[in-house]
């Protein structure tokens, strides 16, 4: 028997999570994204059967939420189900997401499922032909906020063979991400373990590759425009001091954000070839579909050309057109960050309208007083609307937005 | 920038018309009614900004024909330039040339106008008394001038509003019909959706919960269904018992008993009519065992009759055989002859030894006559053979013959080698005299005649060539072998082998002379021993023959041995006739006794009848013995049948008899409480069938509700709708995302517009509102000393030392264009920019003023002057008059009505 194990690691599928910041009107996109969850799901389990591993590892938030809609844990016992059928354990932990200990409230997962304990870090002995492979280190989140440092109760037991540590927590105190089971990675290397399965931070990672190796899988398929390039999983070789982990995309949709140089666009024309260029780009890039999402920056005369009407129909065209190439390229958005085509550091000393309101401007942000501005300005707007159907650009970037607008017809207006 | 000339080549009524000699400073230039005072206004706009298109002509300045054209020289920086435009496309192309010859009209008419939109010039630096009543709105004055006096070529506060429209056109507080309200509708609408449907899940949740419930309640149900089914079964079972004891007991009474009597009767009425002769019967054991051994009798009997004919024909053959022995033998004699063992074997030896002796005498007498004949024709061959060489037969032949080879091979060998040649037919001629010697030697030696014939032939022709080859040969000087050889000359090669081989053939013919003669005196002699040997064995046979009686015939030995052997056939037949009478006594012996056993068993047989009607009569005697036994065995059968009947009627009666308590024990076997009786019974299985049906209808609700529900989650589980409704929602979400950062942009910008701009009118425009107070009041003589124009509002309002507030519409025509005029003039004054180059033109605004305020504005624009050009038009000699007084060094010049 071979003293090293073949598993899959994977985490935060978020089965259930619906797709937010998208606007899928064509039913293609919307279709791809309702299955992508599960699609991914899938393949993970093709995975584990065509490589025919010793186990598969999930390192929390399988489910979008402790009580997950039906569709997603029938979908996620059918693939259960499917690895009982060849042989392949599973061992899971639940996150910040599905927290909680026991079954889940539907389902009643296969015998081959095994989840980790909230109460205290498990060990599971993983057994090949009768004897005892390798020793699996796992916990579960009780509750969805747990601020203590999980990962200092992971110990390897002197009689481990091979030790792998299964742990969804948030590693470095990475921005951006919940700071749930904070630790670090000196935390991790003191545990003992050989190999380290984490989840939460939804984005690729091997966070060190040096044993012990550390690897966030990220999700399987991107969830929503922040969770931009290549999803997957990784499929691990461990043995005793050492693991190769080889990262496997599974995403069937992919998100990406492009930045649009328009500096030297003069026209509608040139504004249609630039972002067909890009959607071009992107697509070669991937090799499934992408909802691409384009952000229009540099100093440009066309600016004018980059709003309202005008910006709608030449995306609707372009896409139009993106939709029927494969992979198909879906443009989901397009926000004008281009700045007007004008010195604005000489503007700051100009002695008069322009110049008092550029001055005010500079004045409000160095005060700290954009926020306000900017809440004085909408309050009608923020009254009415939900806080999460309010766009999410901050008080400084608005004003200066503001600002370039006003300029667009104060300065350029009359040429 | 100071006007030099203006020249009108077509514009209004001006027709090739110029106004020259203008002044850097004051120019005032008087002129009649229809003088072009309007017109070189208005042309010097049109010059710098392009003649106005169609839809906005100033029909007034439309010339009567050709084109709107004009010219204007200047001073700009030093310098002379031109600049000349023609009406066309976009307002025709300008043309300036300055010192340096033709330059970039665009360029430079940029540089001159500052930044100052048409509308602006307007309103500030060419304006006349109409313009001054197109502007008496005071939101425009401060449009343009604010735009103007901020170096804009739009006016902030129209900045401002097109911002706030545009916002609008996303969001507005109380609208309804802008996207971001429809969105919100729509949100609403699909949260609602989302609520309702989630609502469905979590009933589904529910559902599943009952699902569970029903599963236990299904189990229960079952259960107990089960049970009660069993208990119905069991109460049925108990009531189907006994109405099988009662039908057993009505079939007990009413068929199986009589049924069973009758079949008792039956029976024993049989078995009484069967009669069984007993004594026969009694017998039938020895009868079977006669009937046993009938076979063995019969064998006996059978072998007593062979044995019988078997007797005569051997006392016929013991007859016949001592007849044959010979005459003179009888029974007795040949009886008496001791024949076997020893004395046969003798004389079998003798016979043979005689037989074999006398084979041996003829045998020899052969072999001596074919010695004997062989003998004589080898002796005739030698004889021919030795002729043929000249050599006469007789005694000491062999050694002439070898003599004379040895003579004859000498004188070859010295004949030399030149007879070589023809040595080969004399050996071919030699061999084949050897060759016929042989084949005639071994012809005669076999008799073969022919053969021998043949092979003579042969020899003689073989002989007479070899001589002849050998007579050719010619030996030189061995006289003696010549004379040995009887030759007078050496023979020829083919001669001398000749000789050579005659003399061979007569050497070998010789020896097989020698070797007949031999062979023949052998056999002479054992032709003698063969003799002798046959009178030996008949004095043997002789000795042996003699004491047998056979003396007679001793000297035949093979006579006495043939009497010798019949008279043992008769003694055989004798003794074997003795054997067969022996047997057939003691079959018959047999018989008999089988005879007397069946007597005694009951066989009517008499002595008189033959052994052969035994068998016959035993087996009659055991059929009737049989047939009682059958009728016995009937009988037997009959009586137990009868006993096992009478057990079954006695097995009936007992079972009638307790068919009573058997009911009675399955009623109280239920166990039920308070049953017991079949009534109780009876109700109880109502009562538990009822209670089984109405379980089972229970079962199956529930269980169809089960069904229902594992059915609606089934199809919850696969269902989408959610999914697809909370992307739909992300959809509107992003829409109001987007419309709302539309909405915010222009919001927040018209709020920064706005704030900037009251900031600008609070900061900026009291200095231009405190300028235009104090000229003002500089024109009101000191009436009206301040001018009030509140922050947002578009509003004046001047006040004086005793004088109350009063709008500008409360003022009267002259006093309001006063304030009005007071006002550019203090923008004028504030502006810093390049704009501020660009001359003032002014068309007779001051017609409505009175002489002192005329004069003090006089004085005020004067000094205006005194920075910029200014033009001031008039048809007044008043006006003149004025500005004589206020400057008279001003530029002064005149028009002619045109």
């Amino acid at each position: 028997m071979s003293d090293s194990v073949r598993f899959v690691h994977a985490a935060d599928l978020h089965l259930g999570a619906p797709f937010k910041r998208v606007q899928a009107a064509d039913s293609r996109v919307s279709d791809a994204l309702l299955v992508a969850g599960t699609l991914a799901l899938g393949r993970i389990v093709d995975l584990c059967i065509d490589r025919d591993v010793d186990f598969l590892l999930l390192a929390g938030d399988v489910f979008d939420s402790a009580t997950p809609h039906p569709s997603a844990q029938h979908a996620f016992r059918r693939a259960m189900e499917e690895l009982n059928t060849a042989g392949i354990p599973v061992y899971m932990t639940r996150g910040n997401h599905d927290p909680g200990d026991g079954r889940y409230d539907w389902i009643d997962l296969p015998d081959n499922v095994r989840v980790f304990s909230s109460a205290q870090v498990e060990r599971v002995l993983h057994e090949r032909e009768g004897r005892a492979s390798c020793a699996i280190h796992g916990w579960s989140f009780p509750s969805r906020e747990v601020l203590d440092n999980v990962a200092k109760r992971f110990r390897r037991d002197p009689g481990d063979q091979i030790a792998i540590g299964v742990l969804h927590a948030n590693v470095g105190d990475r921005e951006g991400w919940d700071p749930y089971a904070p630790c670090s990675v000196v935390d991790l290397r003191d545990a003992g373990m050989d190999y380290w399965a984490l989840g939460h931070i939804h984005l690729p990672e091997v966070v060190s590759a040096e044993t012990p190796v550390v690897v966030y899988p990220g999700s399987p398929q991107g969830l929503d425009p922040g969770e931009s390039g290549e999803h997957g999983c990784f499929l691990v070789e461990a043995g005793p001091g050492n693991a190769t982990a080889e990262f496997v995309p599974t995403a069937s949709v992919r998100w990406e954000t492009v930045e649009v140089d328009m500096s030297d666009v003069f026209d509608a024309q040139g504004v249609r070839r630039r972002i067909m260029s890009s959607c071009q780009e992107i697509r070669e890039g991937s090799a499934c579909p992408v909802i691409l999402r384009i952000e229009l920056a540099g100093r440009t005369a066309a600016r004018r050309l980059l709003t309202g009407a005008d910006l709608t129909a030449l995306v609707e065209d372009v896409t139009a057109e993106q939709m029927e190439r494969s992979p198909w390229v879906w443009i989901d958005r397009v926000t004008n960050h281009t700045r007007p085509a004008m010195d604005v550091g000489a503007l700051l000393s100009d002695p008069g309208f322009v110049g008092d309101l550029m001055r005010d401007v500079q004045e409000m942000i160095d005060a700290g007083q954009a926020a306000s501005f900017v809440q004085e300005a909408l309050e009608s707007y923020l009254s009415k609307v939900p806080t999460e159907a309010q766009p999410d650009i901050d008080a400084e970037s608005l004003l200066i937005a503001a600002r370039d607008a006003a300029l667009d017809l104060l300065v350029q207006g009359g040429e | 920038m100071r006007i030099k000339s203006i020249e009108a080549r077509r514009f209004g009524a001006l027709i090739d018309s110029d106004l020259s000699g203008l002044g850097s400073g004051l120019n005032v230039v008087y002129g009649p009614n229809e003088a072009g005072k309007s017109s070189y206004t208005a042309l010097v706009r049109h010059l710098l900004y392009g003649f106005t298109d169609k839809r906005r002509a100033e029909r007034h300045y439309e010339p009567a024909d050709g084109v709107r054209a004009g010219r204007l020289e200047f001073d700009l920086d030093g310098s002379l330039w031109t600049l000349e435009r023609a009406d066309g496309k976009g307002g025709g192309d300008p043309v300036v040339v300055g010192p340096n010859g033709p330059s970039n009209a665009q360029d430079f008419l940029s540089r001159v106008r500052g930044g100052v939109s048409e509308e602006v010039y307007r309103a500030v630096f060419g304006f006349g008394l109409a313009e001054l009543a197109e502007l008496e709105s005071l939101e425009s004055i401060h449009s343009h001038l604010h735009a103007t006096v901020a170096g804009l070529s739009v006016n902030p506060r129209d900045a401002y509003l097109g911002l706030e429209k545009e916002a609008a056109t996303y969001f507005k507080s109380g609208g309804s019909a802008q996207p971001v309200a429809k969105l919100l509708r729509e949100l609403s609408a699909k949260r609602k959706d989302i609520r309702a449907e989630r609502a469905e899940s979590e009933g589904a949740e529910a559902d599943r919960e009952r699902l569970r419930e029903l599963e236990a309640q299904v189990n229960r149900a079952g259960e107990r269904l089960v049970g009660e089914r069993a208990r119905l079964a069991e109460v049925e079972a108990a009531l189907a018992g006994v109405a099988q004891i009662h039908d057993e007991r009505v079939a007990l009474e009413r068929s199986e008993v009589p049924e069973v009597q009758r079949k008792l009767d039956v029976l024993r009425a049989a078995a009484e009519a069967i009669v069984v002769d007993e004594q026969v019967l009694a017998r039938l054991d020895e009868l079977n065992e006669l009937v046993a051994r009938l076979d063995q009798f019969e064998s006996a009997r059978t072998q007593l009759a062979s044995s019988v004919q078997r007797l005569n024909e051997l006392d016929s053959a013991n007859a016949q055989a001592i007849l044959r022995v010979g005459e003179g033998w009888d029974a007795a004699s040949v009886a008496a002859v001791p024949v076997g063992g020893q004395v046969e074997d003798a004389a079998e030896q003798c016979a043979q030894d005689y037989r074999r002796a006398v084979d041996v005498q003829a045998e020899a007498d052969r072999v001596a006559r074919l010695a004997r004949e062989r003998e004589v024709a080898t002796r005739g061959a030698a004889e021919k053979a030795v002729a043929a060489i000249g050599i006469s037969y007789e005694p000491g032949v062999n050694s002439v013959v070898d003599q004379r080879i040895e003579a004859i091979d000498r004188l070859l060998a010295s004949a030399g080698s030149a007879a070589r040649g023809s040595v080969l037919p004399l050996i071919l001629s030699l061999m084949l005299s050897l060759a016929g010697a042989g084949l005639t030697g071994w012809a005669v030696l076999e008799r073969e005649w022919p053969v021998a014939i043949v092979g003579g032939a042969v020899l003689l022709v073989a002989l007479v060539l070899a001589i002849t080859v050998a007579r050719r040969r010619h030996p030189a000087d061995v006289t003696a072998y010549l004379d040995i050889l009887g030759l007078v000359d050496v023979p020829s090669g083919t001669k001398g082998l000749d000789i050579k081989q005659a003399l061979y053939v007569a050497r070998d013919v010789l020896k097989d002379d020698d070797e007949a003669s031999t062979v023949a005196v052998d056999a002479e002699r054992v032709v003698a021993d063969a003799r002798a040997e046959v009178g030996r064995v008949e004095k043997e046979c002789s000795k042996i023959l003699t004491p047998l009686g056979l003396g007679a015939v001793a000297a035949d030995p093979s006579t006495a041995l043939s009497i010798l052997r019949r008279v043992r056939e008769a003694q055989g037949l004798a003794q074997e006739l003795a054997r067969t009478a022996n047997q057939a006594i003691k079959l018959r012996a047999q018989c008999k006794s089988f005879a007397h056993r069946a007597v005694q068993t009951g066989v009517e047989l008499t002595d008189e009848q033959e052994f052969s009607e035994v068998a016959a009569l035993v087996r009659l005697a055991v059929e009737r013995a049989r047939d009682s036994a059958k009728l016995a065995g009937e009988r037997n059968e009959a009586q137990r049948e009868v006993l096992v009947t009478e057990k079954e009627l006695a097995r009936l009666s007992q079972r009638l008899q307790g068919i009573g308590s058997r009911i009675t024990e399955t009623v109280e076997g239920v166990q039920l409480p308070d049953v017991r009786t079949l009534a109780d019974l009876e109700a109880i299985a109502g009562e538990l069938a009822r209670e089984v049906e109405r379980l089972q209808g229970n079962y199956d609700e529930v269980r169809d509700e089960r069904a229902r529900l594992a059915e609606r989650l089934t199809a919850v589980a696969d269902d989408d709708t959610l999914a697809r409704m909370s992307l739909q929602e992300s959809a509107v979400i992003e829409q109001m995302r987007e419309a709302g950062e539309q909405y915010s942009i222009r919001a927040v910008a018209a709020q920064l517009i706005g704030t900037t701009l009251r900031k600008y009118e609070r900061d900026r425009q009291p200095a231009v509102v405190a300028r235009a107070a104090s000229l003002f009041e500089q024109i009101t003589d000191g009436r009206y000393g301040e001018v009030l124009s509140p922050l947002g509002e578009f509003e004046l309002t001047v006040r004086g030392e005793g004088v109350p507030a009063r709008g500008q519409d409360q003022l009267s025509t002259a006093t309001a264009e006063q304030l009005y005029l007071t006002l550019r003039l203090a923008y004028l004054e504030s502006l810093v920019g390049p704009e501020s180059a660009l001359p003032v033109l002014m068309d007779d605004v001051l017609v409505n003023f009175d002489e002192e305020r005329r004069l003090e504005t006089a004085r005020i624009i004067a000094e205006f002057a005194s920075v910029r050009q200014i033009i001031l038009f008039t048809c007044q000699e008043s006006t003149l008059e004025a500005f004589s007084k206020a400057d008279p060094g001003h530029t002064s010049l005149s028009l002619e009505r045109c």
